[in-house]
């Protein structure tokens, strides 16, 4: 066990001593027989310390380095708080599927009024493929219906002429 | 040194970073396939067999058809022409119902002048050609939503006009249409 003396001692090589304290070790540093020896070993032992002990040097910047702890200060308290609190786990694993679910049924709901009848936005090609016959079409986004009619076109200037006939009449 | 510790550095903030947004990539994962077969079951609708029901229907201001074996038209397309067109009367001459594969076309003679060829194509589109005499007279691309009925129509002899009605057969309304011949029979 240390004595007063040798705590003194290694106080006073620390530099941790009081100034009225240090001229009094001193003073038994000169005077007492093995002192010297003493301070000379604590000494040594001291700049051993000093020279061979391992470094930590930061490689983060300090307050990035404070800002981790904090952070895995923080996620242990939640992670304490969520196990103290079962509804949140519940949530966790819910509100995901609901999400996805709430998704999914918006973009069916959307395709549904999308296909919807009154959508009718479709394009539509048509040909006339004779020369003797032209067409035309309609759609009734009411009735769901939608119709091509198909006509003789010799009749159609037929009748264009024999209209024009009657207005000259 | 300096510059592989900054390296390590951004690369160690770059992966924790990723970690942070793994965690979310199950729930992102679970939104895509959710998505995902909703767009398949659609694409499956339209990949499979299209089974289409047409009739030839004859517009007429008699009150009575020539031809007995003509039935007045079902009330639903009645309704519709009538709303639309100026005949009063509408009889049913030919009624037939065809399943057409994927991708490929069917024949279907509504009459000794009338014949349409309709072909099933990618997405929802059909296409009807329309046959007078033997001759291509007409063809349309139109794609088929639930429900609708696309008619290709024109005018005949004595005032008269001809319709052949196109619609696609629900699996509710087969089963009736089956359920029907079933008791004609």
């Amino acid at each position: 066990m240390k004595t007063d003396f040798e705590l003194n001692v290694q106080a006073y090589l620390d530099g941790e001593l009081p100034e009225n304290e240090v001229k009094e070790v001193q003073a038994v540093l000169a005077a007492r027989l093995g002192s010297q020896e003493l301070l000379r070993e604590l000494t040594q032992t001291r700049d051993l310390l000093r020279q061979n002990e391992p470094q930590a040097p930061l490689t983060d910047s300090r307050d990035f380095y404070w800002s981790q702890i904090r952070r895995r200060i923080d996620a242990e308290e939640k992670a304490k708080t969520a196990a103290s609190q079962p509804g949140w786990s519940f949530r966790r694993f819910f509100a995901p599927l609901i999400t996805g679910a709430a998704c999914v049924f918006a973009l069916v709901v959307g395709i549904g009024k999308f296909n919807s009848p009154a959508n009718s936005w479709s394009p539509v090609v048509i040909e006339n493929m004779s020369s003797e016959t032209t067409s035309m079409s309609f759609r009734s986004p009411s009735e769901n219906l939608f119709v091509v009619w198909v006509y003789d076109r010799n009749e159609e200037l037929a009748s264009a002429q024999s209209a024009e006939e009657s207005l000259h009449d | 040194m300096i510059a592989t510790k900054s390296w390590l550095r951004l690369n160690l903030r770059k992966s924790r970073s990723m970690i942070n947004s793994y965690r979310f990539l199950p729930r992102l994962s679970g939104l895509i396939l959710g998505v995902a077969l909703v767009f398949l079951s659609q694409a499956s609708v339209h990949a499979a067999d299209l089974k289409l029901e047409a009739t030839l229907v004859w517009g007429t201001n008699d009150e009575k058809s020539p031809d007995a074996s003509h039935k007045p038209v079902d009330t639903v397309y009645a309704k519709k022409l009538a709303k639309y067109f100026k005949w009063k009367n509408y009889f049913e001459v030919n009624r037939q119902t065809v399943t057409i594969p994927s991708r490929q076309s069917k024949r279907l003679t509504m009459s000794k002048q009338c014949v349409i060829e309709i072909t099933e194509l990618e997405g929802e589109p059909i296409e009807v050609k329309l046959y007078g005499e033997g001759k291509l007279l007409n063809k349309f691309t139109k794609a088929l939503t639930k429900g609708e009925i696309v008619a290709i129509a024109g005018d005949d002899k004595n005032e008269s006009a001809w319709f052949v009605m196109i619609k696609e057969i629900e699996p509710k309304a087969e089963e009736e249409l089956a359920r029907k011949a079933a008791g004609e029979k």
